[in-house]
């Protein structure tokens, strides 16, 4: 027999000691576990283990547990049966991802659409380009008219 | 092997027939199950009057589920894992209440039984109260999800399909918690020898 621990294969001692292997694979393990140090020290402690568990013995259980279980389960027939189907998740379960996609892109709209994280703008006056061409006409006129007022021509 | 399926759909029956409206079928599944589910619990979250609370809850959500409950898996798959989701959850949510009551407390862990039962010494008792604390304190150190893959292989008697089935993972993600775990216990038990 290949020996457990050399192979990666540990946890065939932790089945042999939870008495879990078949009585050939048992029997093959205790003659290699005879010659192997390292699979007995092994198989030793893990003992140890499963008998100190087996210390933790199960407490009792209270004798008003199924009286207590059955009124909640009246309490819970007695409810709406809108309210049942919220708490068996029924309905409201399958849609969670579509609500939780639909409240990202809310917030991501209002994100966009809100200035509150921006820096305020310069106030921009609204700028007429027909008007400043029409300007530029008239001062190229004046020019050649020369009847530009001093102030300008400096 | 015959005795093990005969029970499995003997529970898978049972569940139907609750589905088709029938209390006593329920009352039925409660009492073959009760026990186990409370003594996992309690061995997850190590406080007695939390594991009771929890395992209401656990029959509870059977009961609410039973109009869509289906053959899909073991009956015990699916309890199972309504009882470790929601001891998971408790540990994640309240753990440290929970430790502090735990290692004051032992009065429901069996100890108490067993001395009515065999009446040991008080040498004897003390001893074993010893060792006893010094298994859960043990236990509880292990991480949340080491400790029920734990519990449910040494004392439900698990297959590791079936504990990969209860904790969503698969069967060789199992035999690692499994080794990690009981690595873990031998290191912190080796005195015990």
């Amino acid at each position: 027999m290949r020996c457990p621990v050399q192979t990666d294969n540990a946890e065939v001692l932790l089945d042999y000691c939870a008495r879990k292997l078949s009585a050939d694979a048992a029997t093959a393990l205790d003659r290699h576990i005879q010659s192997c140090g390292e699979c007995r020290s092994f198989a030793a402690a893990q003992r140890l283990v499963w008998d100190a568990l087996d210390a933790w013995e199960e407490a009792p259980v209270s004798s008003s547990f199924d009286t207590r279980l059955y009124a909640r389960i009246r309490e819970y027939e007695n409810t709406p049966w809108w309210r049942q189907l919220a708490l068996r998740r029924l309905f409201w379960k399958p849609l969670m991802p579509l609500a939780a996609a639909c409240v990202a892109g809310l917030v991501l709209l209002v994100n966009i659409d809100s200035p509150r994280d921006q820096a305020p703008l310069p106030a921009v006056e609204a700028v007429d380009l027909d008007q400043v061409e029409r300007t530029m006409d008239d001062l190229e006129m004046l020019r050649q008219l020369s009847v530009v007022p001093d102030t300008q021509r400096l | 092997m015959g005795a093990i399926a005969g029970a499995l759909e003997r529970d898978a029956e049972l569940m139907l027939r609750v589905r088709e409206g029938d209390a006593a079928s329920f009352t039925l599944l409660l009492e073959r199950h009760r026990g186990p589910v409370i003594h996992f619990i309690f061995r997850m979250v190590q406080n007695h009057d939390i594991a009771e609370e929890l395992a209401q809850e656990v029959f509870l959500r059977v009961y609410r589920s039973r109009a869509s409950y289906e053959v899909t898996a073991k009956f015990t798959t699916w309890l199972f894992r309504i009882a470790t989701h929601l001891a998971l959850n408790w540990i994640r949510d309240g753990r440290n209440e929970k430790t502090q009551e735990s290692l004051d407390g032992a009065q429901h862990d069996g100890v108490g039984r067993q001395v009515a039962d065999t009446a040991p010494t008080v040498e004897q008792h003390l001893l074993r109260e010893v060792r006893l604390r010094e298994v859960r304190a043990a236990i509880d150190l292990l991480p949340a999800k080491q400790r029920a893959a734990v519990l449910m292989h040494k004392y439900q008697e698990m297959e590791y399909s079936q504990i990969a089935k209860v904790l969503s993972c698969s069967e060789s993600a199992v035999k690692s918690l499994l080794f990690r775990a009981y690595e873990t216990l031998r290191s912190r038990l080796a005195h015990m020898a």
